[in-house]
């Protein structure tokens, strides 16, 4: 199997399987528009991820190397926020700062996978905590006045738009 | 933690797609309140999820989900009411076919999917099906229904309340309102709320003097601050038929839109009423319906839903619709309820099911699994209704069977005997001709079962454009429905409701057999699975 380099933003090359490279649509795409595969010694640059995330997707895209295709129509395939893997919830036992940063890395790199399980467990972190929690958690500015937030409360009719 | 990565340098586009795994009630909401930047994209997730259910469902693309066979649920019922109200839909009362109806109410948490019986304070309603059922505020008020007659004196008619009940949500309490004038007892009626009024249509009532249960056409009306009721004068001219069982819809503040329903056992509806509601007295407008030949068989036990400017009735899945191909194989079927936990895939689970039956029913015909538990637990003896002709015959067959078993036994102990031998055989041959034909007969039989167990049916939608219902001269048209066979199997009675950007279709019974009110044990046919209508869902 031919590798490829690929380049984090703070200068670090790693060695990678072109397959396992190809399962981020953007690095596919690269490859197949600048025509850079079969080329032994080019270095593809990743100037959003730095060293320590990319060694970090690297390790999840070599797990998930085998895995099917994500299903082109989603029929059936459920969406629900409980069907992580043991590995990938293993995976994903890291800060906060971390876990945004894969997010981050994923939604650039076009890793549907790794986005979706990122996502779902930031969702899972939300699930069930009132308003406050969630500021407290994610360190979020409540930028709403207090009567601001007491109509916002009111909006009973926030998801009905007859 | 690493500098700079927080929830807020995520693009919207990705906040947006975690948001969009909230379960859109209870949680969503508390997400809006964050801040100005989560509110924005929180009513951004809400319309999209919106939008693309009301697409789904105009390109007959819809999801169907059921609640986990592993995960608890309350008693099978059908004929219960039920409402849906912020995060939660209230299921009331019902019947099964043990000559029981209920009174107990549950709530449906739609974030946690968990069902939670409030044991309120207060007077309870009566036990009770075809009830109507209705938010007003934070209250539920449910109104009248019927129950089985009590078992002594016999041959007594349904008995149809008149009760007004109101639940108070946030003090858990029930409170029985008494009202000095009031509508005769009445169940299977339509009822919507519309200010503070309730409006009730129809139903099967029982005036005072009355001996019999008699259909009406009658319009009532509840002003729900001073509880007051008012029988609501309607103009002389075309107005709809008596009638049960229909579907009612809000169109707008002055204008109900009435479809289909029951005038008797052999006289179901289709048709359509507008009742404007301006002035003192009301006026009936007969709605032209355009696209018959797409229109639903039933419309008095399968309840509609609006859902934008459509009304969605579920029904079976005619052929003639040209239906697409069986996509999949639905993963459970009728009160199945945890056989097979999800350990191999579902379509080859089901199949192997399929075929072990075939093969079960070609070795011993009148053990034929469905009638043992297959969907059930209890065991039943006779098949109810058509097949029991049937059952009874091959049974009969398996009887003549074992007798030339015995004979044969007989026989050998005969040849040893001696006199009778000849004769003996004769008759034999005679039995084992008879025995060939019956083999023969009985083959038919379970072939002709096999045929029958493929007829299942499946419900898919039927969509009423109606937003052309105000226009001058009120029309609404069935659209050409394009369903994939993805949905449960066709029943009747259960409840239909819109919660957020979802359908919520609870309880029922399946409705081959047509066996309604007999003593059997129809347990089987009952359900208690929750199904959900959802868009198709698409990672970003």
């Amino acid at each position: 199997m031919p590798n490829i380099k690929l380049q984090s933003s703070d200068g670090e090359t790693f060695e990678v399987d072109v397959e396992i490279a190809k399962c981020s649509v953007t690095i596919k795409t690269m490859l197949e528009d600048l025509g850079m595969d079969d080329e032994e010694e080019e270095v593809v640059p990743l100037p959003n991820v730095n060293s320590a995330i990319l060694r970090k997707v690297i390790h999840w895209a070599t797990y998930h190397k085998d895995d099917p295709p994500p299903p082109e129509d989603d029929e059936n395939k459920e969406k629900r926020t409980d069907d992580i893997s043991s590995w990938d919830a293993d995976f994903l036992k890291v800060d906060q700062g971390t876990l945004f940063e894969l997010i981050l890395a994923a939604n650039y790199l076009d890793i549907k996978g790794l986005l979706d399980v990122t996502c779902k467990t930031v969702a899972n972190m939300i699930k069930g905590k009132a308003p406050e929690e969630i500021r407290k958690t994610f360190n979020i500015k409540n930028d709403f006045t207090a009567s601001e937030e007491e109509q916002v409360r009111k909006e009973n009719e926030w998801c009905e738009e007859k | 933690m690493s500098e700079e990565a927080f929830i807020d340098a995520l693009p919207d586009e990705v906040l947006e797609y975690i948001l969009s795994l909230i379960p859109p009630y209870k949680d969503l909401h508390h997400c809006m309140l964050v801040s100005k930047r989560w509110r924005r994209c929180v009513l951004n997730v809400v319309r999209t999820k919106q939008r693309n259910l009301y697409k789904a469902i105009n390109d007959f693309d819809i999801k169907w989900e059921q609640s986990s066979a592993n995960q608890s649920s309350i008693t099978k019922r059908y004929s219960h009411t039920a409402v849906v109200h912020e995060n939660s839909m209230f299921v009331f009362g019902g019947c099964t076919c043990h000559m029981t109806t209920f009174n107990d109410l549950w709530r449906l948490d739609l974030s946690t999917r968990q069902w939670v019986r409030p044991l309120a304070k207060g007077t309870y309603p009566s036990p009770k099906a075809c009830s109507s059922l209705v938010r007003y505020k934070d209250s539920l008020v449910l109104f009248g229904g019927w129950a089985y007659p009590p078992s002594y004196p016999l041959y007594q008619s349904w008995h149809l309340f008149d009760e007004l009940h109101v639940y108070d949500i946030p003090e858990n309490r029930w409170r029985c309102v008494v009202t000095a004038h009031t509508p005769p007892p009445t169940a299977g009626h339509s009822a919507s709320v519309i200010g503070d009024w309730m409006i009730v249509m129809g139903g099967l009532q029982k005036t005072a003097q009355a001996v019999h249960t008699e259909r009406t056409n009658d319009v009532w009306k509840l002003h729900m601050r001073d509880w007051t009721w008012h029988k609501q004068p309607v103009e002389d001219g075309p107005k709809p038929s008596v009638r049960f069982g229909q579907t009612q819809v809000v169109v707008d503040e002055k204008n109900l839109l009435i479809l289909g329903g029951s005038g008797g056992p052999t006289l179901h509806y289709c048709d359509a009423w507008l009742l404007n509601m301006n002035g003192d007295v009301w006026k009936w407008k007969k709605v032209e319906i355009e696209g018959k030949n797409h229109e639903p068989r039933n419309i008095w036990s399968n309840p509609g839903c609006k859902i934008g400017d459509k009304v969605m009735v579920l029904n079976r899945i005619r052929n003639s619709d040209g239906g697409r191909p069986i996509a999949y194989y639905p993963k459970t079927t009728w009160g199945e309820g945890g056989g097979g936990g999800g350990r191999q895939p579902a379509a080859a689970a089901a199949e192997d099911r399929r075929t072990a039956r075939i093969d079960m029913a070609q070795r011993r015909p009148d053990v034929d699994e469905n009638v043992n538990g297959r969907r059930g637990t209890l065991r039943r003896r006779w098949a109810p209704q058509q097949e029991e002709g049937e059952e009874g015959r091959s049974r009969s067959s398996e009887g003549v069977k074992i007798k030339g078993l015995n004979n044969s036994s007989g026989m050998n102990m005969a040849a040893f005997n001696g006199p009778d031998f000849s004769r003996q055989q004769e008759s034999e041959k005679m039995r084992e001709k008879r025995l060939a034909r019956l083999l023969k007969v009985e083959e038919n039989l379970t072939k002709g079962a096999y045929k029958r167990e493929k007829k299942t049916h499946y419900l898919g939608m039927y969509l009423l454009d109606i937003s052309n219902v105000l226009s001058d001269r009120p029309i609404v048209t069935w659209l050409p429905p394009n369903n994939l066979k993805n949905g449960p199997e066709e029943a009747m009675l259960y409840t239909l409701v819109e919660g957020n950007s979802e359908l919520i279709m609870f309880g029922g019974i399946k409705n081959d057999s047509g066996s309604l009110g007999f003593s059997v044990d129809l347990s089987s046919q009952i359900s208690n699975t929750l199904h959900f209508i959802t868009a198709p869902s698409y990672v970003i």
